[in-house]
């Protein structure tokens, strides 16, 4: 069953395209990976979906059989979308919880009461190892925290789809393991469909169902995982201008 | 209808000059002087004082111009390195708030002790007559020393080193440092740059008409909605938007009483920054 | 930069209480200021010097709460607060004067145009994308040109030399202990609304839009929706100030709305309390006032001063003073607690 489905979407910045006419569907429960060479316009592909870029030409980007095209990104989130971007973006006047709980409160259609957010909030900190941070300002968090933070603000609007930007750059091999895990625990236990923009290959490898490779802001190849990595087209456009961060 | 349009572009001339010092230090420095007026006026002060005291108008206006650009440069290295630890919208905002502080301090130490000074300078002679039309000596001076100082402004951005610098560190500081440029100097140099600016703006604003420190508030929103209007940063934008509102403001004057001049001037500045919120001529954010 | 540094000011262990828990807690400042407020007539009398003293600082106050729902809480640097404050008092007093329109009908309106204004400037940075910066010169743009149109029209507001207001003549408004009064539940009554929304999803959406604007929109907050909200309350703050001081005062000039005279003043305040607090507007304001009239023999070097002042306070003593007396205060009681 589709949940997400991009038809002819695209987006020029001063006459040049970085995004040209993609179209693809997303199955519900999937990991759908969006890979490619840097500057191929995976990212600005992600912030159309989440609402914070307009596309120039797009037939649509239909999410449950809503239009998001044009929609403001609260809007799109109350819909259902969680977006996490590469640069963590916490709210540093609030403590950890409520950075959580903000998300709970106003992640959804209808609004929910402070003290059931919090509560919430905190099943979600608990569900990503932050619970003993709860109480932490969230400027002392380190990277890979801030990154799970986000992710917990994400899903405390109990988002039906989750919109990843790259968020295994920077990590060292023991948080991305431990953040592989928790985004395998995402789709199979919260059974959330996972959009994900990402460089490092061990993590696609481990877990996209599904690959779409970008280049010069086109569709290069799509498919499952163990065939596409192994096309010709995708490997010349990894390896011959020599963006592969992880083998 | 000509008299309008030369009245218009000599009085946009004047205006671009003041401008372009703020849009300089904005484009340089990320920061936004509120006393820019006010050290074009403080300069003009001096010059007024000496001149009264018996000092020739040669040396009154080397001393306007001298003081407008010391007043800059005492600011740069002084309250303003606080504010250049910060970044981004954060900076600009303490700037803002910092130099309406120093605006005040000036206008307060004006007000205090020379109120009813103020600098005027002019040259006798019979109106000229060009394309036609009647123009006061006066004005025709004020203009001169502005398409002047434009005139060489625009040169050395093009042609010297230092220009060049500038313009490289306004499109990327970034790139500009890792070409050995030092960001912090070149600031400071344009911080003092701007200030003369300031400082020949008063004495232009001096031919034409007055400069006291009733009128220094005037000038910094003056200079503020022009370097807007242009695009912030951008120094051909405030050459464009100072011709473009001077011409704006002669013409409605004609039109309607003085108090509603303002009123279309303001109307016309804030339909430009909501159609074009980078304005005229500055890059898209 | 204005806004209290992460994790030192005591707003955010104020602000987000759970829900219920401490609502007297929360509220007894509004309590406490209200009786300080009452006390002052009690203690200078009917004395008609510091009776206006007085009022003028109330009114400083009542600013200075609206400013800081803006600028403290939304980030919305709004420099034509005299204007809006002014437009609600010219727009009632002339109604008043040319229709005979009672106050009970002038002074909503005036306060509904100040609202509408308010909001309008708010939607239009929202829809604009302005930041705060650009929402500053287009409300300094605006302040500009409502002075000058208080000039181009002077037929209908009495141009330089002000309107003369017959609206209000022999009602209580016009009696200082009365107004004082009125005034005092003015500025409760606004530090009570501050408090409601500070404390409501208000206040989460505030602080989220204020730290990271697009981190709020993907969390889900409507950031448009609640900068208008804070815009039209604040607009309608400053509209019933203005219009009610203008009602007892029984004239007003451009003078009255000044930008120098009014909104850098409550600039300073709000910065000399504590920008993004509840009680600081209040005590800057009645901290102003109370400098103010020391400075009165220095004459103009008093503008000179406020610019040091305004200095001193952004590049230094940035929290304000609600923030550094309350933290000191606590770290005091940490300290003992920890000894005892």
């Amino acid at each position: 069953m589709t949940i997400l489905t991009l038809r002819g979407v695209g987006k020029r910045f001063g006459g040049l395209p970085a995004v040209d006419d993609v179209s693809f569907e997303v199955a519900r429960g999937q990991v759908f990976a969006i890979i490619g060479p840097n500057g191929a316009g995976k990212s600005t592909l992600l912030r159309m979906i989440s609402g914070l870029t307009t596309p120039s030409t797009s037939e649509g980007i239909w999410f449950e059989g809503t239009d998001l095209t044009g929609q403001r990104p609260h809007r799109i989130r109350h819909l259902g979308v969680g977006t996490v971007l590469q640069t963590p973006r916490v709210f540093s006047s609030m403590t950890v919880l409520e950075n959580a709980a903000l998300g709970g409160i106003f992640g959804s259609a209808r609004r929910r009461a402070q003290t059931e957010a919090r509560a919430s909030a905190m099943e979600q900190l608990a569900l990503l190892d932050l619970a003993d941070k709860a109480s932490w300002d969230v400027d002392a968090l380190n990277l890979h925290h801030k990154r799970l933070l986000d992710l917990a603000r994400a899903l405390a609007g109990r988002p039906r789809l989750l919109l990843l930007d790259e968020v295994m750059a920077g990590l060292n091999p023991a948080e991305l393991e431990s953040f592989i895990a928790v985004i395998r625990r995402v789709r199979d236990e919260l059974g959330i469909t996972v959009v994900w923009v990402e460089h490092v290959m061990k993590a696609i490898n481990a877990l996209a169902d599904h690959v779409f490779v970008m280049d010069f802001g086109r569709e290069l190849a799509a498919g499952i995982p163990a065939v596409v990595m192994r096309d010709a087209r995708v490997v010349e456009a990894y390896l011959g201008r020599g963006a592969v961060r992880d083998a | 209808m000509i008299a309008i349009l030369l009245d218009g572009l000599a009085f946009g001339l004047q205006l671009s000059m003041l401008a372009v010092g703020l849009t300089l230090i904005y484009g340089l420095g990320g920061v936004l002087n509120l006393a820019h007026g006010q050290f074009a006026v403080a300069g003009g002060i001096v010059g007024a004082l000496l001149i009264g005291r018996g000092a020739g108008v040669a040396v009154g206006i080397v001393a306007a111009l001298g003081v407008a650009a010391l007043l800059a440069a005492i600011v740069d290295v002084s309250l303003m390195r606080p504010v250049y630890r910060l970044t981004g919208e954060r900076r600009v905002l303490l700037s803002l708030l910092v130099t309406l502080g120093i605006a005040f301090v000036i206008e307060g130490y004006l007000f205090a002790n020379h109120a009813a000074v103020s600098f005027n300078l002019s040259v006798p002679g019979p109106v000229v007559r060009i394309l036609g039309v009647g123009m006061r000596r006066n004005a025709l001076v004020a203009a001169a020393i502005a398409i002047v100082t434009l005139g060489v402004l625009i040169v050395f951005l093009r042609t010297t080193r230092l220009g060049r610098a500038i313009r490289s560190i306004i499109q990327d500081e970034d790139g500009a440092r890792l070409v050995g440029i030092d960001p912090g100097r070149v600031r400071s140099l344009v911080f003092v740059l701007s200030g003369l600016l300031a400082g020949l703006f008063a004495v232009a604003e001096a031919f034409n008409s007055s400069v006291g420190p009733d009128r220094a508030r005037l000038f910094t929103i003056l200079a503020l909605i022009v370097t807007v209007v242009g695009g912030l940063g951008s120094v051909s934008g405030a050459l464009v938007a100072g011709l473009l509102l001077g011409v704006t403001y002669v013409t409605a004057q004609f039109l309607v009483g003085s108090f509603l001049t303002y009123v279309i001037l303001l109307l016309a500045a804030v339909v430009i920054i909501l159609v074009r919120p980078s304005g005229l001529l500055g890059r898209a954010h | 930069m204005a806004r209290t540094a992460p994790g030192e000011g005591p707003a955010r262990t104020l602000a987000l209480h759970p829900a219920r828990a401490g609502v007297a807690r929360a509220y007894a400042p509004v309590l406490v200021i209200a009786i300080l407020l009452a006390g002052v007539p009690l203690a200078v009398g009917d004395n008609r010097f510091y009776m206006t003293l007085a009022i003028n600082g109330l009114t400083f106050a009542a600013y200075a709460v609206a400013f800081n729902l803006l600028f403290g809480a939304t980030n919305q640097l709004f420099l034509c607060l005299g204007a809006l404050a002014g437009v609600s008092a010219y727009g009632s007093s002339i109604l008043g004067n040319e229709f005979g329109w009672p106050l009970a009908l002038t002074i909503p309106i005036g306060v509904l145009a100040a609202a509408g204004l308010g909001g309008l400037f708010s939607w239009v940075a929202v829809r604009r994308r302005l930041d705060v910066i650009f929402i500053g010169i287009v409300t300094l743009a605006f302040t500009l040109m409502f002075t000058n149109m208080l000039q181009g029209f002077s037929a209908l507001t009495g141009g330089e030399t002000g309107l003369r207001i017959d609206a209000g003549e022999g009602t209580f408004l016009r009696s200082s202990v009365a107004f004082y009064a009125l005034m005092v539940v003015v500025v409760c009554g606004f530090l009570t609304v501050y408090r409601l929304l500070e404390r409501s999803h208000h206040g989460w959406a505030f602080r989220a839009l204020t730290d990271d604007q697009l981190a709020a929109e993907l969390a889900g907050v409507d950031v448009a929706r609640y900068r208008i909200t804070a815009g039209v309350i604040a607009g309608a703050m400053l509209g019933l100030t203005g219009a009610l001081y203008a009602a007892h005062e029984g004239f007003v000039s451009p003078r009255t709305f000044d930008f120098g005279d009014v909104d850098v003043r409550t600039l300073v305040m709000l910065a000399f309390g504590g920008i993004g607090t509840m009680t600081g507007p209040v005590v800057g304001a009645a901290a102003v006032t109370v400098i103010d009239l020391f400075l009165r023999p220095l004459g103009q070097l008093r503008l000179l001063v406020y610019g040091v002042l305004l200095i001193g306070l952004f590049l230094g003593f940035r929290r304000g003073l609600v923030p550094a007396v309350t933290g000191a205060v606590s770290r005091l009681v940490a300290g003992r607690a920890r000894a005892g």
